[in-house]
């Protein structure tokens, strides 16, 4: 049996270990038949007598090739292969959930500069958060507001989760109710939009000459939540 | 007594890696030096041994050029398999106690 | 002699491996619209509902009706009962929105409705799911009516006594579910299309009397493209 006899019959219980895990098997055991041979050539032995005792002190191919292969147990292989099929999923998918990202930069963005979205004159710009549960809502102007006459107010206002992972409530600005000095305000009009993190929304209502101040209301699912703006404030 | 050989193998190996870092033929015949030739094991067995080892962490391997140039893939002991080498040599010697303590009872009747 | 980095074993590797895919699947769940559980779905539909409290789950069933991997989930706290749905897709689990009954104001019966249906297509099988709470210790059995109002003069509140009851299902209370010493209710049904139908739920008593009737305002349609 010559070495290359000796490998192809090792390797061939190699039954458990990858194409790689075999040529380096194979390296190792061509590396170490050579070592022998060499240490058997500086003693004297010529060539193909060296060649041919460093295999035979191998010992048996089979059962060495067999005894090899136990040491490589599936169970390693397997996890390995599922944990990198597993990253490649995850990276394809997150090409497509790059719209998720998106919206987290957008929460982000809003924070820092809550005027992003609208075009108020600074006279109007004011300051007060309602946290409802884990969402916020942001009023940051009211527009309109001539003190001491009646008149229609447009009021601004931002909402976006305490999380910039997190989603804004796609309602809540409908179960907002609004009072004044006066009593209950019913919003009129409005407009605005939302995406699933960010809204921007403005409600117009109708207040009195009277009046000093416009509370805004939460009250659902036995949560309270109540925040009041001082109209003198405005513009300040 | 083939199983009890390649126990013990486990223990001859780390106890050689110990103390230098070794290629495959080396161990062979360090072991055959040490031992004056009393355990000249069939060659392949080591490497069941080796690849043994490595995959519970207790030896590591790395690649080496040799003076002739080629690359040789070297064996070193880990810090884990310097713990297995003093568990293993207690236990040895726990019995081989234990078996020179019965082999001089009954030397004592004979 | 330097040392070299030593050359990775299979046990190394694969741990390494399944080290990097747990963190890339933390990453990826942190700005995915969608959920690894159909549970985790439920709580993205519950943040973007605005149900800001923790919730128990009731009741689960699949509706096949619907998609082939449709999970509904009934759900309540203390101030509410709620339906939401899960649909497997192919990134994971989606949440619809989630559609909820408020019960902190008092009432003998909170019930509400959700119509589910498959968009653009009026002849697609429509779902319809009754769900609610049933506070009245009084009450031993609720109905749930589809009633056809011919005079369109009577408000939808108003208590009357029906003359065109399209349908009835009946639920006493051994169907009913109990979870948190609360007894709520869940039934399914296939309603038909006429937009004039309302629906109204009726709690009796263990006599037969009628204890409470009211008009179901909380209803919902949702219908899948």
């Amino acid at each position: 049996m010559d070495r290359r006899e000796y490998c192809r019959q090792l390797t061939q219980e190699l039954r458990h270990l990858t194409a790689k895990e075999v040529a380096a098997v194979r390296q190792e055991f061509m590396d170490h038949m050579e070592d022998h041979a060499e240490m058997l050539r500086e003693a004297g032995y010529d060539e193909a007598e060296a060649d041919v005792r460093a295999v035979e002190a191998m010992g048996d191919p089979v059962e060495t090739g067999r005894e090899i292969d136990k040491q490589y147990p599936a169970i390693w292989l397997w996890l390995s292969r599922i944990a990198v099929a597993v990253i490649v999923i995850v990276c394809i998918s997150a090409l497509f959930s790059l719209f998720g990202a998106y919206t987290a930069f957008d929460s982000l963005a809003i924070r820092m500069n809550p005027y992003r979205n609208v075009d108020i004159p600074k006279d109007s710009y004011i300051d007060y958060r309602m946290e409802i549960g884990d969402d916020i809502v942001h009023f940051i102007g009211l527009e309109g507001y001539v003190p001491g006459e009646d008149c229609e107010v447009s009021l601004h206002f931002n909402m976006y989760d305490k999380s910039i992972f997190g989603s804004v409530h796609q309602n809540l600005e409908t179960m907002l109710t609004f009072r004044t000095d006066s009593g209950d305000r019913i919003s009129l009009s409005g407009g605005g939009s939302s995406n699933e993190k960010v809204a921007h929304y403005r409600k117009n209502l109708q207040i009195t000459s009277d009046d000093t101040y416009i509370t805004a209301i939460y009250d659902h699912y036995g949560r309270y939540v109540a925040c009041t703006i001082d109209l003198q404030e405005v513009g300040k | 007594m083939k199983k009890q050989s390649i126990e013990h193998t486990h223990l001859l190996i780390l106890s050689l890696l110990a103390g230098e870092d070794m290629y495959g033929y080396q161990m062979i015949t360090e072991l055959a030096r040490r031992s004056q030739n009393v355990f000249s094991m069939k060659e392949g067995t080591l490497y069941p041994v080796l690849h043994g080892l490595e995959k519970q962490g207790y030896v590591e391997a790395y690649q080496q050029a040799a003076e002739s140039g080629r690359m040789r893939k070297y064996y070193r002991i880990t810090r884990s398999g310097r713990g297995c080498l003093a568990e293993e040599k207690q236990s040895w010697e726990v019995y081989e106690g234990a078996v020179n303590a019965v082999l001089r009872f009954s030397a004592g009747l004979a | 002699m330097s040392k070299m980095k030593p050359m990775p074993s299979r046990r190394r590797r694969a741990l390494r491996n399944c080290l990097i895919a747990l963190l890339a699947i933390a990453l990826y769940s942190s700005v995915s619209f969608y959920a690894l559980t159909p549970l985790n779905a439920v709580e993205y539909a519950k943040d973007r509902s605005g149900l800001y409290d923790p919730t128990e789950v009731v009741s689960v069933q699949w509706v096949p009706e619907m998609h082939r991997v449709h999970r509904l989930y009934l759900v309540e706290n203390e101030h509410t009962v709620a339906l939401s749905s899960a649909i497997l897709r192919v990134l994971g689990w989606e949440g619809s929105f989630v559609w909820a009954v408020d019960c902190s104001k008092e009432s003998p019966i909170h019930c509400g409705c959700v119509t589910m249906s498959h968009g653009g297509n009026n002849d697609g099988e429509r779902v319809l799911f009754y769900y609610g709470r049933v506070n009245d210790p009084k009450i031993a059995r609720i109905e749930l009516l589809e009633v056809h109002l011919q005079d369109s003069g009577i408000p939808p509140g108003e208590t009357t006594e029906f003359e065109n009851i399209v349908s009835t299902i009946e639920l006493p209370c051994e169907e009913w579910i109990t979870k948190n010493g609360r007894a709520y209710f869940l039934e399914k049904s296939f309603p038909s299309d006429d937009v004039t139908i309302r629906r109204y739920v009726r709690g009796y008593d263990g006599e037969g009397n009628i204890v409470h009737q009211e008009y179901i305002s909380n209803y919902a349609g949702v219908s899948w493209g």
